[in-house]
């Protein structure tokens, strides 16, 4: 399967502030695709590249092939766009919207969006900005699955939204993401809810990619290890074993790609005395929070 | 597409567009009604003759009420698309953005065509009714660069709205004072009789501007 989305050493600036620098990944057919990073790390930015609503300082970014500044409404009508906080016109009602953009998708399908309609408290003349967040939410969703996207890119899709919505949210995306065979593409701040989501994703740190990777290899290949020390004020620096480290009094935590025996050594390399050196599982926020730290 | 599209921009300005049409009406039936009442006080003869010495423009209500028309209708057609960047959903739509945004305006320049025409219309009934022919060639002259004025209002506010670079705003809002004053420099009786429709071609030019912030907008916004 080819890439839907290739992205090649994008960097970008917002006046002299470097947002990310040599930014790049590519999006398989068929996968869901997860970009992940604390505020500010460029997650909109890069949406916002990839719909051709920025112009990168340098690098390309490609959607089916076409640089996606300059993309044919071909190419657009192909691909599905969740503004983040679900943005949408907000002075139309359910009919009316649907109504609305029928006319542009030649694949229109409104069944899925009425499907979706009918399990909210609503009538065909709510308006949009008559409703709750989570309802809007379900509106916005309707209205891309209606469109038959093949690239469905979704900013930060649990924006606002409550623990129910944001399962209806993703459950709705499984189940049509896996049996239409869609790409999806994809930021949250909710990390948990992605866990079992997620086929890829790359994590940006502030101006840097910390990692690209299937979520399963991610999952599994960085770890936690708690150790205990006597040495007063212990300071870990991250190197190429130390990607991030906790200490508090004489407990500390280091995440790392590294396996046990790597992480023994590298602390006796430094002259770091330990005791009860053991790993603890993660989940995929714990991960996360582990990689890009907590601050 | 762009039957959708007049749907959506329809649905959003369709209660200013009545407000608009309703104040456009009473402004211009308080201009009849002053002058059915001034011809019931004084003679015909003595009112047109001092409408010809003193040059008295009967029907100045309107003038800023047309800009203040075009003024309007751009803020709430543009505010909604341009609050929470909104205009990205339409930029999203597949049509070339150039198209898009060329079909947005021309569904606002229509409708104030409409009520323009319609001022128009009766504001020459009301003098044709009342007062020699010479009296309605002059109104039309006079009222064209105000009616234009109005659209070309519309037109920067457009501009202004959808620019996303504040300094680049700021000389638009600078400019278009400039421009939109010399539609209202003059309101004496066919002042504009040679110049009416440079006012249409200056129109005209302005209207190419929006496309330069379409593009702005669409390169630089986050």
């Amino acid at each position: 399967m080819g890439n839907v989305v290739e992205i090649k050493n994008l960097t970008h600036y917002y006046g002299k502030k470097l947002v990310f620098e040599n930014l790049s990944f590519n999006i398989r057919e068929g996968s869901i695709f997860g970009l992940l990073g604390k505020n500010g790390t460029g997650k909109t930015t890069t949406i916002n590249i990839l719909n051709g609503f920025l112009r990168p300082k340098s690098g390309k970014c490609l959607m089916f092939g076409e640089d996606s500044y300059n993309l044919s409404p071909t190419t657009k009508a192909r691909v599905g766009f969740l503004i983040e906080g679900h943005i949408q016109y907000s002075y139309m009602n359910i009919k009316q919207i649907e109504k609305f953009y029928s006319a542009f998708y030649p694949r229109w399908k409104k069944e899925p969006y009425y499907e979706l309609m009918s399990k909210l408290a609503v009538t065909e003349d709510q308006k949009l900005s008559k409703m709750s967040c989570g309802q809007r939410s379900q509106v916005a969703l309707g209205l891309i699955l209606a469109q038959d996207p093949d690239l469905l890119i979704l900013d930060d899709y649990s924006m606002g939204l409550d623990a129910g919505y944001r399962r209806l949210f993703i459950d709705y995306l499984t189940e049509y993401a896996k049996a239409e065979n869609k790409t999806i593409f994809i930021t949250s701040h909710i990390i948990q809810d992605l866990e079992n989501f997620l086929d890829e994703c790359v994590i940006l740190d502030y101006r840097s990619v910390l990692c690209t990777m299937p979520i399963k290899d991610f999952l599994a290949n960085f770890k936690q290890f708690r150790f205990e020390s006597s040495i007063p004020d212990l300071k870990l620096e991250k190197d190429d074993v130390i990607k991030n480290s906790e200490v508090i009094k004489n407990k500390a935590a280091i995440y790392t790609f590294a396996k046990k025996e790597e992480v023994e050594s590298h602390l006796v390399s430094k002259g770091i005395n330990f005791t009860n050196l053991h790993q603890e599982a993660m989940s995929l926020e714990d991960a996360f929070i582990g990689i890009t730290g907590k601050y | 597409m762009f039957k959708s599209l007049v749907f959506k921009e329809w649905l959003k300005i369709r209660w200013v567009f009545t407000g608009l049409a309703i104040l456009n009406f009473l402004v211009v039936m308080n201009i009849y009604f002053d002058l059915l009442n001034t011809f019931k006080v004084y003679s015909a003869n003595v009112v047109v003759g001092q409408f010809q010495a003193y040059e008295i423009v009967f029907y100045s209500n309107i003038e800023y009420i047309l800009l203040f028309t075009g003024l309007i209708l751009g803020v709430f057609q543009l505010f909604p698309e341009i609050n929470q960047t909104r205009l990205k959903l339409t930029f999203h739509l597949p049509v070339k953005e150039n198209k898009l945004m060329f079909q947005m305006v021309s569904v606002g320049v229509l409708l104030l065509i409409t009520i323009f025409l319609f001022d128009a219309a009766l504001l020459s009934i009301i003098c044709i009714k009342f007062l020699p022919r010479e009296f309605f060639e002059s109104m039309l002259i006079t009222t064209l660069p105000w009616y234009v004025g109005g659209i070309c209002t519309y037109i920067w506010l457009v501009t202004i709205f959808i620019e996303p670079n504040w300094v680049k705003r700021t000389i638009s809002i600078l400019v278009a004072v400039g421009i939109i004053s010399l539609f209202y420099a003059g309101d004496g009786f066919g002042k504009y009789a040679f110049s009416a429709w440079y006012f249409v071609l200056l129109t005209g030019f302005c209207s190419s501007i929006i496309f330069l912030s379409a593009y702005n907008f669409k390169r630089g916004i986050c």
